[in-house]
């Protein structure tokens, strides 16, 4: 009996303890690192760049888990049920922060079960038109917007991705009426606007770009706030009319809520080295995408912020579907 | 025409580097595998190659993954026509006739069949594709969503030609296909619909483990209840070749096929699936003896895999003449030469060559590996008959839990296809057809998201349909094909349905 109660207390003592051990030696295993999208998209591509650079300072591989399906939750919420020991971690993007309004019904809350680790990058869209629209830029198709309301039609990629909100930010801060047309998948929306099935849609700007100097489609702006470096030519719509226009994607890591706090600033350390190599800018900027680093406190804030864009956007759009 | 001549010959001289046939080489084995195992179809496999390939050159990366996607196509029948598995979707419809001549000791002619009907057709796509690429990509274009909801709706009526049942039976397992299809999110609004709560059932009842559960399983479970056990079978080498009559029948259904499979598979969605269906119901509608289809007719082999294989070929014509992937398997494809920093486009053949000719013409050479890898398999493949069913089933039983869980890492696609396995026993001991349910499951979501986008884009309006052209012929072919279908009911005249007592 007593050793039963000595042994108890031993155990109880070694749970207390685990967590700082765990720290001092982190990693002192592989890790993982969950990708709620499908492999060979750019989140996964971005997510299997940074871990094979976090291996050599970390001394630990860091193993990419192409979890999709459901718009990213059910590979969230498999990272929100694991151990918050750093062993598993989320890449995440602004997908995440818009269904925090989009889908409040969810098997987990975002700010609430996860502890935010580092930004990754962000990449600008790029707003383009089909050829026969004869506006040349975003003023004249506001103002055709304007002048025929549900006259034009946009594409995305489906319900409640980023590319749909960069539609309905731009709807409701340009104050028009363009109807969505979703598809299933980037690839095909791309199709619809390539052949004029629809008028206009934000994209990815790396994918766009070949199809806008083909002159298959016309750019009318960039969504960043800085002109982007793929397509300097381009304005960007906030320069083009409409102001303070922002819509970008953006990728970052998060950990399950309790992920000792070394554990936390060890990868938000670690992250924000890789980011700030100059070949890594180099091949991300060839890409579209710019380098993003925050400590872990102001990567909070800007989740925090960024939820509350959305959800004005998802509230004023009616996009919301419970 | 010179120049096609010249560019071949470079791209021969890239595809013929001893590193470039390795990997296509490479490719088409782990294909050929992929496609066996059930359930793990092309897009698995390649998604799961593709960080493999990030570190090669992007030629040898695109033709190793095109080597899995053709090698895929190629070895889904082994299983279908061997154990009735389906190894990918699109080989669906391979499993009726071509199981039911393995059940007669025919296994060898339609593996062999199947086998050289892939390789006319991937053959004939690939001289399709590199005469006519830009020409076919700028008609793909035009097939917005009206275009496809009339496509989707002759696939709907390729139905009342590919049961061999009574007609009441298929048109409800159809419903039963379509009502599976409208489960998970709904693309237009967001509502989650039919899904009770289960994450997991958000995107949908997906067709991979519906058909191996609904066909496979049940097989299986089929054999379980007979009263003896079949004697496993000993084939001799007789039996491996097909004969002059299975050779000749094969001919125009090859043909066909490589035709129909070449245009459905360049139409941006995911049409190669149709493709074969609509192989299948072609046909048995034109064919003498219709009553034959599902008692083991080798039309019904070798007019659908020569269509899946056209359609995997024809669906890279828009992805390299525009730079736009008609489906998710060409969008992988395509990621694995952007990580490379060549960004796919309308200028890719003028500005890189060297990767599309070099890619066409490791279509040849893979097509020719395909089949000279094929071919002595088929004798070794259906010496598997030989493994007496005690040990067989349950090691296939094995098989197709692990190809369905890695598909999506997902115990759920597990759960679905095991209580498919039940309900497909059930349905079969009622004497019901199940294709109808997989092509149902196919159709409905694909159905619905082209009408409503096309509703959305005319603003409610329904005329769309008839303002486009080539909506307006499709839809005019589908009213023929409801009136031929009709005619019997109207003159009273016999059909081949009440000439074996189906008369309903």
């Amino acid at each position: 009996m007593n050793h039963a109660i000595r042994a108890f207390a031993v155990f109880v003592a070694a749970i207390g303890i685990a967590p700082l051990a765990h720290a001092q030696n982190y990693p002192s295993k592989s890790v993982r690192i969950i990708v709620p999208f499908a492999a060979g998209g750019p989140a996964d591509i971005y997510a299997r760049y940074l871990g094979q650079r976090l291996q050599e300072p970390m001394g630990q591989s860091f193993v990419i888990d192409n979890r999709p399906g459901a718009g990213s939750i059910i590979g969230t919420e498999l990272v929100s049920k694991s151990p918050a020991d750093g062993y598993t971690l989320l890449l995440m993007s602004n997908t995440h922060t818009i269904n925090e309004s989009l889908i409040p019904k969810k098997p987990f809350a975002l700010m609430k079960d996860f502890a935010p680790v580092a930004p990754i990058n962000y990449s600008d869209l790029v707003m383009v038109v089909h050829p026969s629209v004869p506006a040349k830029s975003v003023k004249e198709l506001v103002a055709i917007a304007k002048a025929k309301p549900r006259g034009l039609n946009y594409a995305s990629s489906g319900n409640g991705t980023p590319y749909h909100l960069a539609g309905e930010l731009f709807k409701s801060m340009a104050s028009v009426e363009i109807i969505h047309v979703p598809y299933k998948g980037s690839s095909e929306a791309r199709t619809g606007v390539m052949s004029g099935q629809v008028e206009l849609m934000f994209d990815a700007i790396t994918t766009m770009t070949p199809i806008i100097k083909a002159g298959r489609v016309r750019a009318l702006g960039t969504t960043g706030l800085k002109r982007s470096s793929v397509l300097p030519e381009v304005p960007t719509v906030s320069e083009a009319g409409v102001k303070d226009y922002e819509a970008t994607i953006w990728l970052g890591v998060m950990a399950p809520t309790g992920t000792p706090k070394a554990v936390i600033d060890r990868l938000n350390a670690e992250v924000a080295k890789v980011v700030a190599r100059p070949d890594v800018k180099k091949a991300w900027n060839e890409q579209g995408a710019e380098p993003l680093s925050m400590n872990a406190a102001e990567f909070e804030k800007y989740l925090n912020d960024d939820i509350a864009k959305w959800t004005k956007v998802v509230k004023a759009s009616g996009a919301r579907p419970d | 025409m010179d120049g096609v001549f010249g560019n071949l010959m470079l791209g021969f001289s890239v595809a013929l580097q001893p590193s470039v046939l390795a990997y296509a080489f490479a490719g088409c084995v782990i294909g050929t595998l992929v496609g066996m195992l059930p359930g793990l179809g092309p897009l698995a496999g390649i998604s799961l190659l593709l960080p493999a390939t990030f570190g090669l050159d992007p030629i040898v990366a695109i033709v190793l993954l095109a080597g899995v996607y053709y090698g895929a196509m190629y070895g889904g029948s082994t299983t279908s026509i061997l154990m009735r598995i389906p190894g990918e979707a699109a080989s669906v419809m391979t499993c009726i006739d071509g199981y039911a001549m393995t059940q007669r000791g025919r296994a060898g002619p339609a593996l062999a069949i199947a086998a050289i009907g892939s390789f006319v057709a991937g053959t004939f796509s690939v001289v399709a594709l590199m005469l006519l690429a830009p020409t076919l990509a700028t008609f793909a274009l035009r097939f917005g969503p009206p275009e496809y909801t009339a496509l989707l709706t002759m696939g709907l009526l390729v139905l009342s030609y590919m049961s061999g049942g009574s007609m009441l039976k298929t048109l409800a397992m159809a419903t039963v296909g379509l009502l599976l299809g409208m489960i998970g999110i709904d693309a237009m609004s967001g509502y989650t619909r039919f899904s009770y709560g289960q994450t997991e059932l958000a995107d949908g009842i997906g067709i991979v483990p519906v058909a191996v559960g609904l066909f496979g399983l049940s097989e299986i479970l089929m054999t379980a209840g007979q009263a003896a056990t079949p004697p496993a079978q000993r084939p001799t080498l007789r039996q491996l070749i097909p004969s002059a009559d299975e050779m000749r029948l094969s001919i125009g259904p090859i043909v066909r096929g490589s035709f129909i499979g070449f245009l459905i598979g360049i139409i941006p969605g995911a049409a190669h699936i149709i493709s074969s269906f609509v192989s299948y119901g072609i046909e048995r509608r034109i064919s003498a003896h219709p009553e034959r289809f599902g008692q083991g007719a080798i039309e019904g082999v070798a007019g659908p895999e020569s269509a899946n294989n056209a359609a995997a070929t024809g669906a890279f014509v828009p992805m390299l003449a525009l730079g736009v992937p008609t489906g998710p398997i060409t969008a992988v494809m395509l990621a694995a030469i952007m990580v490379h920093g060549i960004a796919p486009g309308p200028m890719l053949i003028t500005e890189q060559p060297q990767l599309f000719w070099g890619f066409v013409a490791s279509m040849y050479v893979g097509n020719v590996v395909l089949l000279v890898l094929n071919l002595p398999l088929v004798g070794l493949f259906v010496n598997l008959l030989r493994i007496p069913y005690s040990y067989l089933y349950p090691a296939i039983l094995c098989f197709c839990v692990l190809g369905v869980y890695s598909v999506g890492n997902s115990v759920m696609d597990v759960w679905i296809m095991l209580v498919m396995g039940g309900i497909g026993y059930v349905l079969r001991k009622f004497q019901f057809d199940l294709a109808p349910v997989a092509l149902g499951l196919v159709l409905s979501p694909m159905l619905e998201l082209s009408v409503r986008q096309s509703l959305a884009m005319s603003g409610g309006s329904y005329r769309i349909f008839l303002e486009r052209p080539i909506a307006i012929g499709m839809f005019g072919a589908a009213a023929v094909l409801i009136l031929l279908a009709l005619k019997p009911l109207v003159f009273k005249s016999k059909d081949w349905r009440s000439d074996v007592g189906l008369d309903e």
